[in-house]
Formats: C-alpha cells, sequence, structure tokens
C-alpha cells in the first residue's frame, strides 16, 4: 500500500531522508536564521521546495537569492544559488553565486559555502 | 422550437466535452509531448521585438505550476506567475509585477503573458512575452512585446 504523503513536519521534525519528498524534512521546514546566506552572514528565512528549488530572503536590501539544490542518499545536500546585485545607486553591477554542502539543517549554520563569489554581468 | 431545443441539445455537450478537453490539455509543470519539464532554476534574457536586449532575470518554475522571477532591472525587481504546460507542450505564464517611480513608490503594475518552449535538451528554453503597463488605478497605459531565451541553471553548473 502506498503510503501517505508526508505534510509540513512540524516544528520538531522527525530526521533522515523523506521517502517522498527526497530531501530531510528539516530542511524542508526553514533554514536556520544566522546560517550564511547568499555570502554573507545575516539571519535569513529560506525555503526549500520539494521539486529541488531553494528561496531565500536575508536580513539586508536586496537580499534575496534563488537556488537549487539535490540531495543525496546520505542526506548530504548539494546547493547552487545566484543573486542579483547592485550598486549604491541601484544600477546593476553584476551576480553573486555560491556551492554550499548542507549535512543537516542543525549544522548547516556551521558548514560555510564552498565557493562564494561575486561576478560582473 | 423543436429546431432551437435540438439545437441547445447538440452544442450544450459540445461545449462541456470541449471545456473537459480544454482542462485536461494544460496542466500545471507536466512532461508533454515528450518535451523535459520546465521546472528548475533559469537565467533568462528579455529582448525587444526589435531585438534589443532588455534585462536579465533568475526564475523559479515550481512542479505546482507557480513561477518567481527576481528581475536585474532594479533591486527589489520581483514577479510572481501561474503556469500551465499545454499538449504540444509549449508553457503558458500568467505573470504579475508591481512597478514603483524613483522614490520607491508603487505607480502601477505590469500584467504579462509568455509562450516559451523547452527545448529538447532540457537546458534552455525561447518564447515570448507581452507586457500590458497599468497605473495604479488600473488605467492602461501602454504594451510592450518581445522575446526572451533562458539556460538552465543546475547545482553542478
Amino acid at each position: 500500500m502506498p503510503q501517505e504523503p508526508r505534510r509540513n513536519p512540524g516544528l520538531l521534525p522527525a530526521r533522515g531522508v523523506d521517502p517522498v519528498l527526497g530531501v530531510d524534512p528539516e530542511l524542508l521546514q526553514h533554514f536556520i536564521p544566522g546560517a550564511r546566506s547568499c555570502g554573507n552572514v545575516f539571519p535569513s528565512y529560506d525555503q526549500w521546495h520539494s521539486e529541488g528549488l531553494e528561496f531565500e530572503v536575508a536580513g539586508f536590501f536586496t537580499g534575496v537569492c534563488q537556488g537549487t539544490f539535490k540531495q543525496t542518499v546520505n542526506g548530504i545536500v548539494y546547493l547552487y544559488r545566484v543573486a542579483w546585485t547592485f550598486d549604491t545607486t541601484g544600477a546593476l553591477n553584476g551576480y553573486r553565486d555560491e556551492h554550499a554542502m548542507i549535512r543537516s539543517a542543525r549544522t548547516a549554520r556551521a558548514i560555510p559555502a564552498l565557493t562564494s563569489r561575486t561576478s560582473t554581468t | 422550437m423543436n429546431n432551437q431545443s435540438i439545437h441547445h441539445r447538440t452544442v450544450i455537450p459540445a461545449l462541456m466535452i470541449a471545456l473537459v478537453l480544454g482542462c485536461f490539455s494544460l496542466s500545471p509543470a507536466a512532461q508533454a509531448a515528450g518535451r523535459p519539464s520546465i521546472v528548475g532554476l533559469w537565467n533568462a534574457e528579455f529582448f525587444q521585438s526589435t531585438g534589443g536586449f532588455l534585462f536579465k532575470t533568475h526564475v523559479q518554475w515550481h512542479s505546482d505550476g507557480l513561477e518567481f522571477d527576481i528581475n536585474s532591472i532594479a533591486p527589489g525587481a520581483v514577479c510572481m506567475g501561474v503556469f500551465k504546460t499545454a499538449a504540444d507542450g509549449t508553457v503558458h505564464l500568467h505573470h504579475v509585477i508591481f512597478t514603483f517611480d524613483a522614490n520607491g513608490v508603487v505607480n502601477g503594475s505590469i500584467d504579462e503573458t509568455q509562450l516559451n518552449t523547452v527545448a529538447s535538451d532540457g537546458n534552455s528554453y525561447s518564447g515570448t512575452f507581452d507586457e500590458k503597463f497599468y497605473d495604479v488605478n488600473g488605467n492602461f497605459l501602454f504594451e510592450a512585446t518581445g522575446t526572451l531565451t533562458a539556460t538552465r541553471i543546475t547545482v553542478e553548473r
């Protein structure tokens, strides 16, 4: 009999890989405020969508990032995300991208981005 | 009267069949006509109908039929949309945007439609867009059309 898909895991979700969504329920819940954000260290709110897309709003102006991620069978999440960057006048001056490896939501706080860079367009 | 009744008995079921087929011919995010899905993260570039470059965006197409776009045109320029994939593989998007003046005060909105086709390798898509600009009272201001291309952004890059 097929299992009922697990819904919002709540504030204290079970740990481990979700058999339906294929990602750690902790990661789908909300990311830990204070995690490294768009290449900076700021409080942030992060959404992890079941199809492998990520969206983050960080606690600074224009602090929004969009990412795509995959989770391996051992639970490690590989994330790649991008964000536009602007100068002080609001003119586009490049973009920022970041690779990150996350072992779990509990340890994400301690794991910095693998790479983080700013490039001109 | 009899002719009218027969006409209604013929037309109404036909309309219902067309309606049902219409509902099933478009579905969110579905793969259609053997084409790869548009679901994912993309780097898109927009061009005027005359060919001039307009702007770039990072676009997320979600599996539930929702789309979210961060535009490079200005800080905070975000758009949200809803889309369906037709049986022929084309992706139909309806997308809304608030506009702001130089002081950051909202001064209107844009109502945009897109018609996109994902390439057979799944790594790019291209299409057309039609944007209708409105003021804060909903009065139509002007329309802009053009084309767009996009390349997929992956975890592996």
